[in-house]
């Protein structure tokens, strides 16, 4: 298949035309607040195209070492946590495809969830370690929707 | 039904609307769309009677299915035009309402106020205006805070304080719950929320959306809250909060600019005790009172998910997650150092 340029090459040349060429040709301010729209989404695609498929696969490692160490921990909320691990590992795909990573990174998510839940009360290093996790997530979040986010408003 | 976004078919069934609430002869033109929001449809136009010209706004549904949110014109309606006969809160006054028969989808007409949104006026505006403006907003939110429950008998009242703020908590797991996919940034704020209530208020109005999109300022340079299609009864830190809440995605912050000195103001005028409405109860709320704003937009993100919607919107909005997911760990964060050091 055709991998050069890359995907985000090519939303790179779309957004370029549509800033550069469309948008000055538009009067409407509901037309030009959808540009807005779209120019901010394609720049979020051509992120996730270049990143998403391996920061998903590092995450899910780093999820189930710290989940393993709060299903050991003997506090309240261990049991769920344990079991939305167990879930996770026997629900995980043996394929590559976006759509397999996805699903195996959402149960992964519920482990990440479940382990806020039961350290969230308890406190100490366990807590930091999983906030720490949600920190990552969010680094990554931040760098998809790039710096300076605001929404398009009324005008 | 006729397409509603084509203004020389609004125009005549504006007309008709006006005509029937009392302008038998009115001529209406220069009908024309306002953007932004992301629910209702809104028009700008002028009307023309014996009296003179006047400059409206129409609020209408869109189309179904073409919206994130849907809320109701009528009781939207039956809060305006009570709210419009006190004339104890700062808001254009409502006209006139259909319930689709003549618009062929239900909207409501409230004066057009001639003048920019707070939002973009704070954002020109040099540091002594903004602390001007602030000092105004915060006597803006104290008049909705101290309406009459009388004034809005349509609206219910929760059970008690602890209902109110339980019943939001809830709503975001369910948020959580219904969503196309886990979040843990969602159960991480419920959890946070649980263990950290302030100490509870009187039940008033809120607006309910209040920022400073939702405020304009006329041409004698009083504020006039608009869009109360989420009004409610309710704790009133929930206002503040909210405002101080979009302020992060679309500043200036007028509460942050001195938020000791916003909230004292506040309660000079609405007589709430300090330990009530403080910079870190009103921190408190700025994250609960999301749940609605969020709640929206997520199920919209999530519709899109399945399938069932394609609006532009819920696309761009995917964007807005990961920007609130930051600021609920900041906003959490710093409020616990700073409830930790009063300590």
């Amino acid at each position: 298949m055709i991998t050069r340029p890359t995907t985000a090459q090519l939303i790179d040349v779309v957004r370029r035309e549509l800033a550069e060429r469309v948008a000055p040709a538009v009067s409407d301010p509901q037309v030009a607040t959808s540009l807005q729209m779209v120019d901010q989404i394609l720049a979020t695609l051509a992120v996730r195209a270049e990143h998403e498929v391996g920061w998903m696969t590092e995450e899910m490692a780093a999820i189930e070492a710290v989940g393993q160490q709060v299903a050991d921990s003997g506090l309240p909320g261990a049991p769920a946590v344990a079991d939305a691990l167990a879930a996770f590992r026997a629900g995980r795909g043996a394929g590559r495809s976006t759509a397999e990573i996805t699903g195996d990174y959402n149960a992964a998510t519920e482990v990440l969830s479940r382990c806020v839940e039961a350290t969230f009360a308890a406190g100490g290093d366990l807590r930091d370690i999983v906030t720490g996790l949600l920190d990552q997530r969010l680094a990554h979040e931040t760098d998809v929707i790039g710096p300076g986010f605001q929404l398009v408003g009324r005008q | 039904m006729t397409d509603l976004t084509d203004p020389t078919d609004l125009a005549p069934r504006l007309q008709e609307l006006l005509r029937r609430h009392g302008e038998p002869e009115v001529e209406v033109t220069d009908v024309r769309p306002i953007s932004g929001g992301y629910s209702l449809l809104t028009y700008g136009f002028s009307a023309t009677t014996p009296v003179g010209l006047r400059r409206y706004v129409l609020r209408v549904d869109p189309p179904t299915g073409a919206s994130l949110t849907h809320t109701d014109r009528r009781a939207e309606w039956e809060l305006l035009s009570g709210l419009t006969a006190t004339g104890a809160v700062p808001m254009p006054a409502a006209r006139a309402f259909d319930d689709g028969s003549v618009l062929g989808r239900p909207g409501l007409v409230l004066d057009f106020v001639d003048g920019p949104q707070l939002g973009a006026h704070a954002a020109a505006a040099d540091g002594e205006e903004r602390r001007r403006l602030a000092g105004q907003l915060a006597e803006t939110l104290a008049a909705v805070h101290t309406v009459a429950p009388s004034a809005v008998p349509g609206l219910a009242a929760p059970p008690s304080w602890d209902d109110y703020v339980n019943g939001l908590i809830a709503a975001w797991r369910q948020l959580e719950a219904d969503h196309a996919e886990r979040n843990p940034f969602l159960r991480y704020v419920a959890c946070w929320l649980e263990t950290h209530k302030p100490p509870p208020a009187p039940l008033t109005l809120v607006h309910g959306e209040f920022q400073t999109g939702n405020v304009m300022i006329d041409a004698k340079g009083q504020m006039q809250v608009i869009d109360w299609e989420y009004a409610h009864i309710g704790d009133p830190r929930i206002d503040l909060g909210w405002c101080q809440n979009v302020a992060a995605f679309a500043p200036p912050d007028l509460i942050g600019l001195d938020p000791v000195g916003f909230c004292a103001r506040y309660c000079d005028i609405t007589g709430a005790p300090a330990e009530v409405v403080n910079p870190l109860t009103v921190g408190y709320f700025s994250i609960l009172a999301g749940v609605k704003a969020f709640g929206a937009l997520l199920g919209g993100i999530a519709a899109m998910a399945r399938g069932e919607n394609h609006l532009l919107t819920s696309a761009y909005l995917v964007s807005a997650e990961p920007f609130t997911h930051n600021l609920w760990m900041q906003g959490t964060r710093q409020l616990e150092a700073a409830m930790e050091a009063l300590r």
